[in-house]
């Protein structure tokens, strides 16, 4: 039997209130289309495992291989944008968010998948989540599904939305600043600088995460100040 | 059900609904107090200079004056409230007095500092296993199974309140669930009073002591699972982030 390729989930607010409706792609479907189109290779990296350095966000990248040529894609999961139950299993639920979208352009459905969105939904019938998720998860935990938090920044790029750096990763950088003996005024405008901001206020986790990775491969080991402390 | 830290049950208990607008609902902060930015300041360099001694290396006093430095600074960026005694630059001194206390006092170098722990909560005392995992992460462990936690304060706690001091009652309850010993406990108040010292205090707790810790955890994870949440009306009101959404509340 054909596996379905869409299905439609609620759509909460906050409170968990139902506000409307919205059709997902399935990674089952997904996947099940790509085999018809000549799905010849999944092969996934992961970029980046999830960690108390990087305020546990996982990267991964997909690429895919069908008759139409070959894809790729980034996926991310960090706690911020998965549901409670998922939050053991980050570097898989990264995997898999990098595979269906990999999966979506492969196949060209431009619906985002539900295994992309921000949190679980409330489906009827929950499908699986792929491959690469929890077995068996999926059915329970409220939606918060694709508006971004209240306190973020807009979407940049009128693309997907990165939460914004915390208050513990921008310490974080400080301290690591200060073991290269750069500090308060200098350190404020390097990260500014460096991060191509006028204020912090509109800088990403994922930014920061990447710039703490930069600076700490630099550093040496007895410089890394105040680690573990900055998720 | 969801790991739930200690700090999140002092949090319910404190005030439930504060606890559903912050954790729950995660309204942002309209501000930040500074009181608890400064303690978080003075632990992060604490906790460095601790982790370079397990390290076996000896930091300088200026180093981790460094440390707390940044992150003061780093706090700084974003506004924060501060008391009516107190000033950015202020606190600034004061935690560089307290930095230099803990750095002058410190003797034994610790087998572990922030070590993160995860446990399936038991009642000790039955063995009934009560369905809530605890997280959280042991400050610092000494040799001799002493469990210290460390904590800046305005004025220094009295024995009762050290007797239920509930931070370390749950840190003794994950260590004696873990590791099937109670541990020997000690609160270190880094007190930013006028003349900023350090107060170094032994406390006990029993396994019946351990044992209502854990009865009152799983309540609270019970009660929080549920949905229960509802003001708790006190002094601390009036330095509440969300007195304004608590005033709208209409018990939604």
């Amino acid at each position: 039997m054909a596996e379905p390729l869409f299905r439609t989930v609620d759509v909460k607010d906050r409170h968990g209130r139902v506000t409307g409706t919205k059709e997902v792609a399935l990674y089952k479907g997904l996947l099940a289309k790509a085999h018809e189109e000549g799905l010849s290779v999944i092969r996934t990296d992961a970029i980046q495992f999830a960690t108390d350095e990087n305020g546990r966000t996982a990267v991964s990248k997909a690429c895919i291989t069908t008759s139409k040529g070959t894809f790729e894609a980034i996926g991310d999961a960090s706690p911020e944008n998965v549901p409670p139950h998922i939050l053991p299993h980050l570097n898989r639920m990264a995997e898999t968010r990098a595979k269906a979208r990999a999966l979506r352009d492969a196949v060209n459905i431009g619906v985002v998948s539900f295994e992309e969105l921000d949190g679980t939904t409330e489906p009827a019938a929950i499908s699986d989540l792929g491959s690469g998720a929890l077995p068996g998860n999926g059915a329970a935990g409220p939606p918060k599904v694709t508006s971004p938090p209240t306190n973020g920044p807009p979407a940049k790029n009128g693309g997907d939305y990165q939460p914004p750096m915390t208050e513990n990763q921008r310490r974080y950088l400080f301290r690591i600043l200060a073991g290269y003996g750069i500090e308060g005024d200098a350190a404020h405008q390097y990260l500014k600088d460096k991060l191509g901001v006028a204020t912090l206020t509109g800088v990403s986790k994922l930014e920061a995460t990447k710039l703490i990775d930069r600076l700490l491969m630099k550093l040496p080991l007895e410089a890394g100040r105040g680690a573990d402390q900055h998720q | 059900m969801e790991p739930i830290s200690i700090s999140r049950v002092q949090s319910y208990l404190a005030c439930p609904l504060k606890y559903k607008f912050e954790h729950v609902d995660k309204i942002p902060k309209p501000w930040r107090a500074a009181a608890l930015a400064f303690g978080s300041s003075v632990h992060a360099a604490i906790e460095w200079f601790q982790k370079e001694r397990i390290a076996g290396r000896t930091p300088i006093l200026p180093a981790v004056l460094s440390v707390f430095n940044a992150d003061w600074y780093a706090q700084n960026v974003e506004p924060l409230v501060f008391g009516d005694k107190d000033s950015k630059e202020s606190l600034a001194e004061k935690g560089r007095e307290l930095v230099q206390l803990y750095v002058e006092q410190a003797s034994k170098v610790p087998t572990a500092v922030e070590a993160p722990f995860e446990v399936e909560l038991a009642d000790p005392s039955t063995g009934e296993v009560l369905d809530v995992v605890l997280r959280g992460r042991f400050d610092l462990l000494e040799e001799g199974e002493v469990l210290v936690d460390a904590k800046t304060a305005a004025r220094t706690l009295d024995d009762r309140g050290i007797q239920q001091h509930l931070q370390l009652s749950a840190y003794a309850l994950a260590y004696l669930l873990l590791y099937h010993r109670v541990p020997r406990l000690r609160l270190d108040q880094l007190l930013k009073t006028k003349q900023p010292r350090i107060e170094k205090r032994e406390t006990a707790r029993t396994v019946e002591d351990l044992a209502w810790t854990a009865q009152l955890i799983r309540r609270v994870a019970g009660s929080i699972a549920a949905g229960h949440f509802y003001p708790n009306p006190s002094w601390r009101c009036s330095e509440c982030e969300y007195f304004a959404h608590c005033q709208a509340w209409r018990g939604e």
